[in-house]
């Protein structure tokens, strides 16, 4: 029970780095899960085989992604900024496919350990022990939704970046600095995706497939906040999780957890698709 | 009416002829030149031909990214399997429909609720699925030849495969099975391309808004093109089980349903030379590389023995070259040769298409079916690299006679080819490589040259007026 | 006799129709007015791609607002857009054709219809159109079947006055062979005050005038709103 909600207070981090670039941006960044991967693997291997201590690792895991998610969206995204979302978002899987390729070829796809000093804090409350990377995960997603929410409601920065996603040529005649805030939004959901890849790699799993389809939960996740509610994203995550560690004590039923995610994502989808809309713009 | 039979006549029947003609020719040519190993990959290479159209289909007619094809593959062959167990005394082909029918189904209704949302969506559902697909795979497994619902053998029995048809024993018998199969399944998305869905597809690709105002339901148009596509793809899966009669989980993994995608639009999505393409670098290409990597040890040593994985990195980078830079792929610059060819200058693909269908299409089967294999891959890259130079040398020298350049061309391809023939496949390929990347580095800078002088020249022209 | 009552249409705070109330005849009718005022989304409206807020629209009694846009095409409320529609991929027959599979017609309809608008050789792809060869598709394309209302955005927009001239006599044919409701949106007065019998005018999304083409156009309110505008260019 707490692991799920710990597991879901990690796929609603990562759902609202993805909402936070698609709404900044307008791309759905399908590398969310891979790019991170392959920064925790380098992280790891600085740690393990260069000696550098966990922590310099972790932070370097981080800067990586930032790093990573920037070029990507400095240098490629806006060659296809004009194009339609899917589009977009099919571009983010040939970065997806690299970075899972280079991390399948330097590390194979074993499983590793990954211990983060949070694990070994643990603490009994009414007899159930909780590590305190549980807690961080689930604070963490608290304050980071609260923050991302004032930023895009308050700030001018936020202003700005929902004025980019709903029109990226007009907002840079406002005299918008398009490029300076897509790469701002870039690194903030580079940071999301670096952290709970670390987090998410110590909990449950550390191999480069499985953290790459990470962002098959937190897409769910997004889905239910229709791509749009930061909330409505968290909420979607914490809920997966909880439905993943419901079902892992029936036995019959364990092995198929992870579709937890897809069985909501077509219940939602469906829910939402009871009224056709009709886009007016005719597609270039 | 009279119309509309003018119209098939002149372009779909000419394309339908030689495409069926030249892949006739190829189906004849390879069982002659390859081993039973290449033969083995080739036929599973032509089996994900059919996907990869599908693919193709529906990313180029309607802007429809449908990220599970692989996984309904999967679904159509765990179908095709059980149902063979049970429905033993009925023909495999029936059994294929069957299973494709089933695929359709289920390929609908994971669609249908995206579609009416966006695109996007669709894409991330399927995404979803195929990711779901990959669990349901890995833990129940494909059925073999036992009974329950999953056929999977008790503890102490052994599992049966089902068994193949008696056509499909030899090696070559299963070749002609496949091709003869995929080629009704792409006749089959060539009758709705050509159609009345096509034209329907056309429309909506065109504009939504457009295609409502003249009574098409776009929904209904897209699960249309939806279902046929899962339809083929859930034959082919259920081909792909037939040569050994069972399956295994891990050629289904989501993963895969990605890579195919990339893989079809690096290929051309547009075109059936496209998905030939992309066929070919799916399932081929890897062990083609593994092959020649073995046999340069420096190569393998650098890049331990993983390296297979680094194809990815490729197919990533490719996908997004497609996305941004050519949106028809390789076989769209391909095409794009041959038409600029014959606009650009008449001689000596003129008088019509077929000379140009028949030095690309008929000349290298023939050559890798009649000559020595080594002998004819030079032949081959030959004509290949002639054609790839005649464009670019052209534009370098725009004063010379078409004539001369495409003799040049000609020249300089049979060249390489004989420098091959004579030092081996590696320094035809860098002589290639080196004559086709020098050209087109010239000629880009030409280009930007001739562009700076319009510029000096119009900015010129504004002083005299000023 | 196509009935508008109270349409309003909100596009959040901003109002692109506000309270509009008007009845079409059969006939050709203009719908005339600034840029910006609401032509377009009453169009819309009428053909279903923007669903008012409140209002209804009817047609002989028959509640239109029931069905969707594609049923609306079918059932013979054609439109065409402001940018023409035809598709590019496809050759002047396959355009025509794929109308009138879509809408209940057979391919012999499809030629004599060509033939209606004055298109010929079929076979030749649609870039290679000239404008008003498209324009005339895209007429050509909105006929098939059993029209019975014809919403028209602009339908000379971007052509020489000379070829303009000659859509309105064509106009007024269709109009009368299949004995349509025509709504004529333009903002070139010369144009629509020579094919139409009575014109609307809106401005910011109401409706200042309605009447035949001599009262319309003495209307003071009109000349303030609109045909000052329509001078300065
Ligand atoms: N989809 C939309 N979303 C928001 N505003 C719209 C939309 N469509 C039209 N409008 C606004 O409604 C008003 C009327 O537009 P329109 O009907 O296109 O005018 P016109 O008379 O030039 O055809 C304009 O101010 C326009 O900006
Ligand atoms: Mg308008």
């Amino acid at each position: 029970m707490i692991a799920g909600l710990a597991l879901g207070a990690l796929y609603a981090l990562s759902g609202v780095g993805l909402v936070l670039l698609y709404r900044a941006t307008g791309v759905l960044n399908l590398a969310y899960g891979a790019v991170g991967a392959l920064c925790a693997l380098v992280g790891w291997e600085l740690n393990q085989s260069r000696g550098l201590p966990l922590e310099l690792g972790i932070l370097i895991t981080i800067l990586l992604t930032v790093t990573a998610n920037v070029l990507y969206g400095v240098l490629v995204a806006p060659l296809m900024a004009h194009r339609s979302a899917v589009v977009q978002a099919t571009g983010t899987l040939g970065l997806a496919l690299a970075c899972l390729g280079i991390a399948n070829w330097y590390w194979t796809d074993k499983a590793r350990a990954l211990r983060l000093p949070t694990d070994a804090l643990r603490f009994e409350v009414l007899g159930v022990v909780i590590s305190s990377t549980q807690v961080l995960a689930v604070l963490l997603v608290l304050v980071v939704a609260a923050v991302a929410t004032w930023l895009l409601r308050v700030t001018r920065w936020g202003t700005n970046m929902r004025a980019l996603a709903a029109d990226r040529e007009l907002t840079s005649l406002l005299g918008v600095s398009v490029r300076k805030i897509e790469a701002l939004a870039w690194g903030l959901s580079g940071i999301l995706a670096g952290v709970s890849a670390v987090l998410l790699a110590s909990l449950t799993l550390f191999s480069a497939g499985w953290l790459t389809f990470l962002v098959i939960p937190a897409l769910a996740a997004a889905l239910v906040g229709r791509l749009r509610s930061l909330w409505g994203t968290v909420a979607g995550g914490i809920t997966i999780g909880l439905a993943e560690s419901l079902l892992a004590p029936v036995s019959a039923l364990a092995q198929f957890r992870s579709v937890a995610p897809f069985v909501i994502a077509i219940a939602v989808t469906v829910w939402h698709a009871r009224k056709r809309t009709y886009e007016m713009r005719p597609s270039a | 009416m009279k119309g509309l039979k003018v119209m098939w006549e002149s372009r779909a029947k000419s394309g339908l002829t030689i495409g069926l003609l030249a892949g006739g020719l190829w189906a004849l040519a390879i069982p002659m030149a390859v081993d039973d190993y290449w033969l083995r990959l080739l036929t599973t290479s032509v089996i994900y031909v059919v996907v990869a159209a599908g693919v193709g289909l529906l990313f180029s007619r309607l802007g429809i990214v449908s990220l599970n094809q692989i996984a309904l593959m999967g679904v159509g062959g765990w179908i095709f399997l059980r149902l063979s167990y049970w429905l033993d005394a009925v023909p495999s082909m029936l059994i294929m429909c069957l299973a494709g029918l089933a695929t359709m189904g289920i390929g609908v209704l994971i669609g249908l609720p995206s579609l009416r949302l966006s695109g996007l969506s669709l894409a991330v559902v399927t995404l979803m699925f195929a990711a779901f697909a990959e669990i349901v795979f890995t833990s129940i497994g494909f059925p073999t030849g036992n009974n329950g619902w999953r056929g999977e053998p008790a503890p102490g029995e052994t599992s049966v495969p089902i068994p193949s048809p008696a056509f499909a024993e030899s090696n070559t018998g299963l070749w002609f099975y496949v091709v003869i199969t995929t080629t009704v399944m792409l006749l089959l998305l060539w009758v709705f391309l050509t159609g009345r869905w096509g034209r329907a597809w056309a429309a909506i690709k065109q504009s939504e808004p457009g295609a409502v105002s003249i009574g098409i339901h776009v929904t209904s148009s897209k699960v249309t093109a939806l279902a046929v596509v899962s339809f083929t793809t859930g034959v082919s899966g259920a081909l792909l089980a037939v040569p050994t009669g069972s399956l295994v989980s891990q050629s289904f993994s989501a993963i895969s349903s990605v890579i195919l995608f990339a893989v079809v639009l690096i290929g051309g999505a547009f075109s059936l030379v496209g998905a030939v393409l992309a066929g070919l670098l799916f399932v081929a290409l890897p062990p083609a590389l593994e092959a020649l990597v073995a046999r340069i040890p420096v190569v393998l040593e650098l890049l331990g023995p993983t390296f297979t994985n680094l194809i990815y990195v490729a197919f990533g980078i490719g996908l997004i070259q497609s996305l941004i830079a050519s949106p028809r792929g390789i076989a769209g610059d391909l095409a794009g040769v041959g038409v600029r060819l014959r606009r650009a200058q008449r001689w000596p693909l003129d008088p019509s298409d077929a000379v140009f269908a028949f030095i690309v299409l008929v000349v290298p089967p023939l050559s890798l079916a009649l000559l020595d294999l080594s002998l004819a891959v030079y032949v081959v890259a030959a004509i290949w690299i002639s054609l790839w130079l005649v464009h670019p040398l052209r534009t370098l020298w725009p004063s010379r006679s078409p004539r001369g350049i495409a003799l040049i061309g000609i020249a300089v391809g049979l060249l390489i080819g004989a420098l091959g023939f004579l030092a081996g496949p590696w320094v035809c390929l860098l002589a290639a490589l080196l004559v086709v990347v020098s050209v087109n580095f010239l000629r880009k800078r030409l280009a930007r040259r001739l562009v700076k002088m319009d510029e000096e020249l119009a900015s010129e022209g504004i002083h005299a007026q000023l | 006799m196509l009935n508008c009552k109270d349409v309003v249409v909100k596009f959040g705070g901003v109002r692109g129709l506000d309270g509009v109330s008007l009845t079409f005849e059969r006939g050709i009718s203009g719908l005339v007015g600034p840029n910006g005022a609401g032509k377009t989304t009453m169009l819309n409206v009428l053909s279903g791609f923007v669903s008012p807020s409140s209002g209804r629209v009817e047609f002989d009694g028959l509640d239109l607002l029931s069905m969707n846009p594609t049923g609306r095409a079918r059932w013979g409320l054609r439109r065409t857009f402001q940018q023409e529609q035809s598709v590019d991929s496809l050759t002047v027959w396959e355009n025509l054709l794929v109308a009138a599979e879509n809408l209940g017609s057979r391919p012999a309809d499809a030629r004599q219809i060509a033939d209606l608008v004055g298109l010929t050789e079929l076979d030749r792809p649609v870039p290679l159109l000239s404008m008003l060869e498209r324009r005339l598709l895209e007429l050509g394309r909105t006929i098939m079947g059993r029209p019975r209302i014809l919403l028209l955005d602009e339908p000379v927009a971007g052509l020489p006055e000379a070829e303009s001239l000659m859509f309105a006599p064509l106009i007024e044919r269709i109009c009368e062979e299949f004995s349509l409701t025509v709504v004529l949106v333009d903002h070139d007065m010369d144009f629509v005050t020579r094919a139409c019998s009575n014109i609307a005018v809106l401005d910011f999304g109401r409706l200042i005038a309605y009447g035949d083409c001599v009262s319309v156009l003495s209307d003071p309110a009109v000349e303030a709103a609109y045909l000052g505008v329509s001078n300065e260019s």
